[in-house]
């Protein structure tokens, strides 16, 4: 008989099918926020226009 | 403050206190107290080790420092989400595990008693400096809107504070919080809306965009590599992450918050949650402080912020040069406030706008002059130097926003003080009675007298914390302040730490000299070199693994020190 870890850390994590795939989101999302400050930065630049 | 102000705040502080009275009946033993007996939600911990981050100084300083100087802050926070995958993977199994109260404790079973003690007494130190600051921000608030003296609000808020934690320990503490949050939350979106609401007829948000975007005060990403810039993405990318690491994973008023989890995964989750919000909100925060930047295009600022200090010169012999420089202050705003609603004329209409453009640049320059001249009348009269970077947006505050709002920001700005403080306070008690006082001085007593201890040891962190507090006033920029305490320290506590976790060899010899190394190590960088700060976490991290591989290695590795973990 397999039994389930004691803290329930495995499974689903809500919308997501594994931590891996939480923790993957997680940089995922970083990298587009770091792509939309730079272009913020860019786009609202209008010192030299 | 008017009656409605007064009442919400009353309210705030009244409820605070009330709840955590009725958390304090469920406070049973040293475990419960600091611990929470392991049983909380991943959503009211990820909320306090949001709030227990985002202190007052989050609020003044940040927006204070965006005024000034743009958005390039958010740099720092851009590696956090990162962070938090770190933490979930490699530090939270192994504290969460190994049943610990204290993150130094894991020092005693991976390495000696003496890295434990080292790590231990570190902490104490950086955190005991740090609420005493956490404790000051506000406190200048206080004594700006209300006409206290700081030293009265410093007690008073401190008391406050004080009295919570003691009654409800670490659950108290993780559920006001909550509260204090989402307060906060609130709070910051009602500030963005008065803002906006408060613009002249016909400003738009892309017109605030705009005048925002020829001074390139939304310059959130700086490329360029230069290592002695403070805020670039590099240096926060990789500065800011040594940190932030150090700083969640470390720090004892972080790590307690997640060790009081139901489990692992709620224990997970809680960083998780950081990880999606905390950037954002910076993000807004830092926003206030440059529409505070356009919003005062239109309407005249104050020459100097801190009330307190144009109080200290207009009762001086310098009061007639400061009369004129504020009359000249406010020739030139009215000059620059018309260029600039003549240059959104002219742009909405295809007109000329590059002699305005260059019109209001002479006036940013001439008012930038007033205004240094204005802080070197102020630091003859003082015989201290001049910074009202923190005192921007409380200003804004008392001019501008309506009763009741007044009151709820107020009340906003203390629940970010405090749900650092109680966290604080909480973690420094933990620390001082389980690294120290349980381990050297009274082994084995019965749990309720470990709870007096933490108790007690609760109110004594408290008063060093007011005490500290009350001698702060002179230390510049508080953000900057509280980060820079910590880079002295944090790195070569994330370096043992990473010792630990990563070096299968390490022992308890080098992990002690390598934490000594990596922290005189920092010290010569900091003494020696323009590095940023931010680079300082990165310097003591990998002075404390090189010597303590090293130091290891000469003594014959891990068998040497009967490491457990």
């Amino acid at each position: 008989m397999i039994e389930a870890p004691e803290d329930g850390d495995d499974g689903r994590i809500g919308i997501f099918p594994s931590w891996t795939a939480l923790y993957a989101s997680v940089i995922v999302v970083t990298l587009v926020m770091i792509l939309l400050l730079y272009w913020f930065t860019v786009a609202l630049d209008f010192s030299a226009s | 403050m008017t009656a409605p102000d007064w009442t919400v705040f009353l309210l705030y502080f009244g409820g605070v206190l009330a709840f955590a009275y009725y958390q304090s009946r469920k406070n049973v033993g040293v475990e419960g107290f600091f611990l929470a007996n392991r049983r909380l939600p991943w959503g009211a911990i990820g909320l306090s080790v949001m709030a227990t981050q985002a202190s007052a100084i989050t609020f003044i300083g940040t927006t204070g420092q965006a005024f000034d100087d743009g958005m390039g802050f958010i740099q720092v926070y851009l590696p956090q989400p990162l962070v938090m995958v770190v933490l979930c993977v490699v530090f939270v199994p192994l504290f969460y595990r190994s049943k610990v109260f204290t993150a130094y404790e894991y020092l005693e079973k991976r390495f000696d008693p003496k890295t434990r003690s080292m790590a231990s007494f570190i902490f104490l130190v950086q955190r005991g400096l740090a609420a005493g600051i956490v404790l000051y921000a506000p406190a200048i608030v206080l004594s700006v809107l209300m006409g206290w003296d700081e030293k009265v609000t410093i007690l008073v808020m401190g008391v406050v504070t004080i009295a919570y934690t003691y009654m409800g320990g670490i659950t108290a503490v993780i559920w006001t919080d909550v509260i204090q949050m989402l307060m906060m939350f609130v709070g910051i979106g009602v500030a963005l809306f008065i803002l906006f609401a408060a613009l002249p007829d016909g400003v738009s948000v892309a017109d605030v965009a705009y005048i925002g975007g020829i001074h390139q005060m939304w310059e959130s990403i700086d490329l360029s590599w230069d290592p002695t810039n403070q805020y670039t993405l590099w240096s926060g990318m990789i500065g800011g992450f040594f940190l932030a690491l150090a700083y969640f994973g470390t720090d004892q008023s972080q790590v307690q918050r997640y060790l009081t989890a139901s489990s692992l995964k709620q224990s997970r989750l809680s960083l998780i949650f950081n990880a999606f919000v905390k950037v954002p909100m910076q993000f807004f925060i830092l926003a206030i402080g440059v529409f505070l930047f356009v919003f005062y295009h239109f309407e005249q600022p104050p020459l100097v912020f801190n009330t307190a200090e144009v109080a200290v010169v207009q009762a001086s012999d310098q009061a007639e040069a400061f009369e004129a420089l504020e009359a000249e202050h406010a020739t030139l705003h009215a000059g620059r406030r018309d260029a600039t609603l003549s240059l959104l004329d002219a742009r909405h209409g295809d007109g000329d706008v590059s002699g305005l453009r260059q019109q209001i640049a002479d006036y940013d320059d001439r008012l930038e002059a007033l205004r240094d001249e204005s802080k070197a009348l102020v630091e003859v009269v003082r015989g201290a130097s001049s910074n009202d970077v923190n005192y921007v947006f409380p200003s804004y505050l008392i001019q501008y926003v309506p009763a009741g709002v007044l009151g709820l920001m107020i009340a906003v700005i203390f629940a970010a003080a405090m749900s650092s403080l109680d966290s604080e306070l909480t973690a420094l008690s933990s620390a001082t009675v389980i690294d120290f006082y349980r381990r050297y001085f009274r082994k084995g007593d019965t749990d309720a007298h470990y709870l007096l201890v933490s108790k007690v040891t609760t109110l004594l962190w408290g008063g060093v914390a007011c005490l500290f507090a009350l001698y702060a006033g002179q230390l510049g920029s508080l953000l900057e302040a509280v980060n820079q305490v910590g880079s002295f320290f944090y790195g070569s506590l994330l370096g043992v730490f990473l010792l630990a976790f990563m070096v299968k060899g390490a022992n308890g010899h080098g992990a002690f000299w390598g934490l000594v190394a990596g922290m005189l190590s920092v010290a010569v960088v900091s003494v020696t070199t323009d590095l940023a700060w931010l680079y300082y976490n990165v310097v003591g991290t990998f002075a404390t693994i090189v010597v303590g591989i090293a130091v290891s290695g000469m003594t014959g590795g891990r068998a040497a020190t009967g490491a457990s973990a």
